[in-house]
């Protein structure tokens, strides 16, 4: 018997020993790298919106601060200590609209409201599968899959945060842009495959309904404006017989007036160039094949060449966010790489020289530069 | 035949904290064999089986002009074994196994490829017997020939995997033998990694794994005394993947990709220990403890996490185990222990895991009611109420509560 009690005293210590060793669940600190300064002007720097893979609850923000160079990783959980499981799962789309930094986060099904300067939540507003974010005339929209058939854009005041108006649009609704009091919004349905949308929606800005359909080709993604009236919109196809393009559209006339049989994968708009990374896949060979093309939006005309230095464009994998700065035209671009490390900014002066690489976080989706409050 | 539906668990990410996507399972499985003896010093075995998997899975969050997503998937297969045994010696022993398999599987879904898939495996394998020295050695052949009636099809295989061990007992007593051996295996890609995505993989190649490990086992019995049995177990390994299958997810979010990524280097050390004791007034103690050792390292070339350890691989873990008995009472007390981890391929403060260790206890009792067997037994499983995730953001059970009541007639 004696044994037997020895036994369970040892056993007792043992527990209370490794139960005392349990540590606290930590908030991820921010990590900060020397980067590259830059003169600022009318922008200061500029955030960066990382997806996180599904599930993993890793949505990540970070900062680049242009006056210092320093590159400040993962910066949401210390700055927001009483968020609950921080910034969610897989961010995005990202946005700044006067003094505020707007985050989409998909997954966490919810628009994190936050302060540009300091990154300090504001208000989080729950948006069913929300997807992508643009902001007109004090409001913001915000595209969301929702859970029924049909998605929806919903608008919210950008000083209230209150929710004002929703309208129904089509299955599965992905970027959203505004132009002469019209929001126009691309439709996917991807999850009805082959029976995917082909058309834009139209909505009114003062009535909030849908007032047209534009048809442009099957499972639209992406909606950037030009300063000219027009709209570049990207089919993606049905990764088969059906390729993905980019169709240029008029608003005045409601159509299709030109395409580009460019495979788009990403795609920015900065004066009269229009910035777009193309990908498709080579069965035969079997990875991804990227292009980075440059379309002059003034002419609608397709330029030769590519917009990134060939000792970029070939150590990129998997092109992901991408952004231009309007005043000093630093091209962004990120690459996601093998999407479950993380991935890599690269920073391009306009002259096409590269001038630094810095890994982000997980899958880096999106990029909003800050400009200085007047 | 077995059939189960249920709720699965999804991750708890911010904001979402439920879920609702259900799966439901139903195997069939039909089986028989043969033995037969055709000469002296012959032995021969015949199987054949024939297997039916029907899963479906249902997700009200994913909405499609058909409603909500219903997926169902129907896999058979067939199967038949042979196994010819032949006696050269008393201490050696040569055979010849032969196995045929025919998998297919559909699906509702669009664009699927129906794929039926025929492997041939021969294994000539040899073993010799002698008081202290015992060899064991084989050479597996695979074929797999892969059909599919539309889109992309898996690459046919062809694949030899030799395996040799030898185990030795090096002193007079046969308490104590080292072993060693050395493998070859592979694992084929899946129809799940080739056909279940959105977009299948043609070109996918089998996963190779080279093992050599090391060993010694010391094993004691006493037949009086306090110490019963007493045996300690030790191995060390090094284990090389190659061409690991890894999924990926493309650049739309609902398109994975399978691909060939990645070689593996695992160095690792395991230990066993077992005794059991036999207490006065009819005490009966067991103690088991397990400890494992393992560093498990990506070695993919020009891979942007060189040198890191592999998701959720933790260095160290191990068991304890425990077993106090008298007559018709006992008790059990277990504890497991699983390492510090990452959740993925680099090993940065963000993809950090947490170490987790949980406490079990059970007490049961063995007895008659009503002239029946009756056995009843009382659970408390994470006896501390720790909050651990095995896989990051699924959290695992706390303290719980189980009663057993099994009656053998």
């Amino acid at each position: 018997m004696k044994h037997f009690y020895k036994f369970l005293a040892i056993a007792a210590i043992f527990s209370i020993t490794l139960m005392g060793c349990s540590e606290e669940d930590s908030i991820p600190k921010i990590e900060e790298e020397d980067l590259f300064p830059q003169t600022v002007t009318a922008i200061d720097g500029l955030y960066v919106l990382n997806q996180g893979n599904m599930n993993t609850n890793k949505a990540s923000l970070d900062f680049y601060d242009y006056a210092s160079g320093k590159y400040l990783k993962n910066i949401f959980g210390e700055i927001n200590p009483d968020a609950t499981l921080g910034l969610g799962d897989v961010g995005n789309d990202l946005g700044i609209y006067g003094s505020k930094l707007y985050a989409v986060i998909n997954k966490s099904s919810k628009l994190e409201i936050m302060d540009a300067k300091t990154a300090k939540r504001l208000k989080v507003i729950d948006i069913d599968n929300a997807r992508f974010i643009t902001f007109a005339k004090g409001k913001a929209y915000v595209s969301a899959y929702g859970s029924s058939l049909n998605g929806f854009v919903t608008e919210i005041d950008t000083s209230t945060f209150e929710i004002k108006r929703t309208v129904e649009v089509g299955r599965q609704p992905e970027q959203l842009a505004v132009v002469d009091g019209k929001l126009y919004v691309a439709n996917a349905g991807w999850a009805s495959a082959p029976d995917y949308e082909t058309a834009l929606s139209v909505v009114d800005l003062n009535s909030f309904d849908v007032i047209n359909k534009i048809e442009v080709g099957a499972n639209l993604l992406h909606v950037k404006a030009d300063k000219y009236g027009d709209l570049y919109v990207s089919s993606q196809g049905d990764f088969g017989a059906i390729p993905s393009k980019l169709h240029v559209i008029d608003t005045k006339e409601g159509s299709v007036k030109k395409t580009f049989d460019v495979p788009v994968a990403n795609l920015t708009i900065v004066e009269d160039r229009a910035y777009v990374v193309s990908s498709t896949y080579d069965w035969d060979n079997d990875k991804n094949i990227t292009g980075y093309h440059l379309v002059d939006v003034k002419n609608e005309k397709l330029l030769e060449g590519s917009f990134l230095p060939t000792s970029v464009s070939d150590e990129i994998k998997a092109p992901s966010a991408l952004a231009v700065n309007p005043v000093s035209k630093y091209i962004y671009i990120a690459d996601a790489r093998d999407y479950v490390s993380q991935g890599k900014l690269y920073g391009i002066d306009k002259n096409g020289n590269l001038k630094f690489t810095i890994e982000t976080g997980d899958v880096p989706a999106s990029i909003a530069f800050r400009y200085i409050a007047k | 035949m077995y059939s189960s539906e249920r709720g699965l668990p999804g991750a708890i990410v911010a904001n979402r904290y439920s879920h609702n996507q259900r799966q439901w399972d139903r195997n069939l499985f039909v089986h028989a064999s043969l033995e037969n003896s055709f000469f002296k010093n012959h032995d021969l075995l015949a199987n054949i089986k024939f297997s039916r998997d029907y899963n479906r899975y249902v997700d009200p969050e994913y909405i499609s002009l058909d409603g909500q997503l219903d997926n169902r998937y129907y896999q058979s297969e067939w199967y038949a074994s042979l196994v010819n045994k032949y006696s050269i010696a008393n201490w050696w022993e040569v055979s010849l196994a032969t196995d045929f398999a025919k998998n297919t599987l559909s699906a509702n879904l669009y664009r699927f490829p129906y794929p039926t898939r025929y492997s041939y495996f021969a294994a000539l394998s040899t073993q010799m017997q002698w008081e202290r020295l015992h060899i064991q050695a084989s050479m597996l052949g695979a074929y797999v020939d892969e059909q599919v009636k539309q889109y992309y099809k898996g690459d046919n295989q062809k694949v030899f995997n030799p395996v040799i061990s030898v185990s030795v007992q090096p002193f007079e007593t046969s308490d104590f033998r080292i072993r060693a051996f050395y493998k070859e295996s592979f694992r084929m890609p899946t129809f799940n990694d080739l056909y279940y995505t959105f977009v299948g993989n043609s070109s996918l190649r089998p996963e190779f794994t080279k093992q050599y490990d090391i060993g010694a086992t010391w094993i004691h019995n006493n037949n009086s005394g306090l110490l019963r049995t007493a045996s300690v177990q030790a191995d060390v390994y090094y284990n090389r993947v190659t061409d690991k299958i890894v999924a990926m997810p493309s650049s739309n979010l609902f398109r994975w990709t399978m691909m060939n990524l990645g070689e593996v280097e695992i160095k690792g050390l395991e230990i066993n220990t077992d005794t059991k004791f036999d207490l006065p007034r009819d005490f009966k103690l067991n103690l088991g403890l397990s400890y494992t050792y393992q560093k498990a390292i990506d070695i993919t070339p020009k891979g942007s996490t060189y040198g890191d350890q592999i998701p959720y691989t933790p260095n160290h873990s191990g068991t304890v185990t425990s077993f106090l008995g008298r007559r018709e009472w006992d008790l059990h007390y277990s504890f497991i222990y699983t390492g510090e981890r990452y959740s993925q391929k680099a090993n940065i403060p963000v993809n950090y895991v947490q170490p987790w260790y949980t406490h079990d206890l059970a007490v049961g009792w063995n007895g008659k009611l009503l002239k029946t067997n009756v056995r009843l037994s009382a659970e408390v499983n994470n006896l501390f109420n720790q909050y651990y995730d095995v896989i990051l953001n699924f959290p695992m059970p706390g303290r719980n509560v189980r009663f057993n009541l099994s009656i053998t007639i």
